[in-house]
C-alpha cells in the first residue's frame, strides 16, 4: 500500500493511527472482536488527552466492532485449557 | 409468549452477561500469565468483578427469587445447593486474593469462571423454567425486588454549581440513591466526557446508571481501559429500544 511520508510527529501519529484503526477492523472482521476492542479502547485511552481527533477514530472503530455479537477466536485446545467462548456479549 | 417467559429471557440475558464478563476478565489472567506480565492487575479485576457485581446478584436472588423457588418442594434441594454454591464462589475468591503467584491465581480465576457457569446453568436450565411455568409465580413482580434490592433508588440527575451535571442526589437527604444520567440528551459530543466525569467522582459501592438508546459497549471497553477492573456494569434494561446500565464505583480491595 503506497503512504506518504509524514511532515511531522502530528501527522506520523495519525497516519499510524489509521493503520491501526485499519488492523483493529480487519481483526474483528476476523473474527476477535473482543480482543480488536480491548485494543481499541487502549489506543483510544492514550490518545484522548493529546490527540483527541485521533483518539474519535479509534472510538468509531470501536462503535463499528460492537454493532455484532462480540467474539473471542477459538484458540488451539491445550493453549490454556480453557476453548474461545462463542459469541460473548 | 407469557409475561414470565419474557422476563426469565431478560435473566437469562443477564446472567449469560455476567458469566460472559467473568470469563473476559478471567481470560485477562490468563493472558496476563501467559505472556510472563504481572497478573495481579487483571487477578484483582476478577475480585472486583465478583464483590462488585456477583456477590450484590446473588444476594439479591436470595431474598427473591430463591425465595419464591424453596417455598415448592421439588426445587428447596436445588435452591438449597445453589446457596452453597454463593458460598462456595466466596470461598473460592479467598483463594484468588491469597494466590502467591500468576499460576495460583490463574488457576483459582479458572475456577471461579467455571464454578459460576456451571451455578448460572442450573439457574436458568432447572430453577427458572419451572418457575416460569408456576401460575402462582409472577416474575416481573420478582426481578422488580430484584432491582430494588440492586439499587433502591434511582434518582434523575441534576446540575452542580458549573452548569454541568452533578453525582449528588436529586434530594439532599436520599444521601446512599444512585444516579440516573439519560444520555440521549445530551449531544454525541459530550456523552462520553459527562460520563467520564461523573464516574469519576463516584463513592465506593454508588453507582451511575446510564440510559441509551444503543447498547453502550464501546463505553464498557473505554472505561475498562481507563480504570481497569473499578467498575461494575450491570445492565438493568437490555433494549431493544432503550437500554439502562449501571456503573457502579467498586470497594477497594
Amino acid at each position: 500500500m503506497p503512504v506518504d511520508r509524514p511532515a511531522n510527529g502530528d501527522e506520523a501519529v495519525a497516519a499510524l493511527n489509521k493503520l491501526l484503526a485499519e488492523a483493529l477492523r480487519a481483526l474483528g472482521d476476523a473474527g476477535e472482536t473482543d480482543r480488536a476492542c480491548r485494543l481499541a479502547a487502549s489506543g483510544w485511552a492514550l490518545l484522548r488527552e493529546t490527540w483527541p481527533r485521533e483518539a474519535e477514530r479509534l472510538n468509531g472503530v470501536l462503535h463499528y466492532l460492537t454493532q455484532r455479537p462480540i467474539t473471542v477466536a477459538r484458540r488451539p485446545r491445550g493453549t490454556d485449557g480453557a476453548a474461545g467462548r462463542p459469541e460473548p456479549r | 409468549m407469557t409475561n414470565n417467559e419474557t422476563v426469565a429471557e431478560k435473566i437469562v440475558a443477564h446472567h449469560r452477561s455476567m458469566m460472559e464478563e467473568l470469563d473476559a476478565l478471567v481470560d485477562r489472567v490468563a493472558d496476563a500469565v501467559r505472556r510472563g506480565e504481572p497478573h495481579q492487575a487483571a487477578a484483582k479485576a476478577v475480585a472486583n468483578y465478583l464483590a462488585g457485581t456477583v456477590f450484590p446478584h446473588a444476594e439479591a436472588e436470595e431474598k427473591t427469587l430463591y425465595a419464591e423457588a424453596e417455598r415448592r418442594t421439588d426445587l428447596a434441594p436445588l435452591v438449597e445447593a445453589m446457596k452453597a454454591e454463593h458460598g462456595l464462589l466466596r470461598e473460592s475468591l479467598q483463594h484468588l486474593v491469597a494466590a502467591k503467584d500468576g499460576i495460583d491465581a490463574y488457576g483459582a480465576a479458572r475456577a471461579l469462571g467455571g464454578l459460576f457457569r456451571a451455578h448460572v446453568l442450573k439457574e436458568n436450565e432447572h430453577l427458572l423454567p419451572v418457575l416460569v411455568r408456576d401460575p402462582a409465580t409472577d416474575l416481573s413482580a420478582l426481578l422488580a425486588d430484584m432491582r430494588e434490592h440492586l439499587a433502591p433508588h434511582h434518582a434523575g440527575a441534576s446540575n452542580d454549581a458549573n452548569g454541568e451535571p452533578s453525582t449528588e442526589p436529586a434530594h439532599g437527604d436520599d444521601a446512599g440513591d444512585d444516579v440516573e444520567l439519560d444520555v440521549r440528551a445530551l449531544p454525541h459530543a459530550q456523552r462520553h466526557q459527562t460520563i467520564f466525569a461523573l464516574v469519576g467522582r463516584l463513592q465506593p459501592g454508588r453507582a451511575l446508571v446510564i440510559v441509551n438508546d444503543h447498547d453502550p459497549q464501546p463505553l464498557r471497553y473505554q472505561l475498562n481501559a481507563l480504570f481497569p477492573g473499578e467498575f461494575g456494569w450491570e445492565y438493568l434494561e437490555e433494549g431493544p429500544d432503550v437500554w439502562r446500565v449501571a456503573i457502579r464505583k467498586q470497594h477497594a480491595g
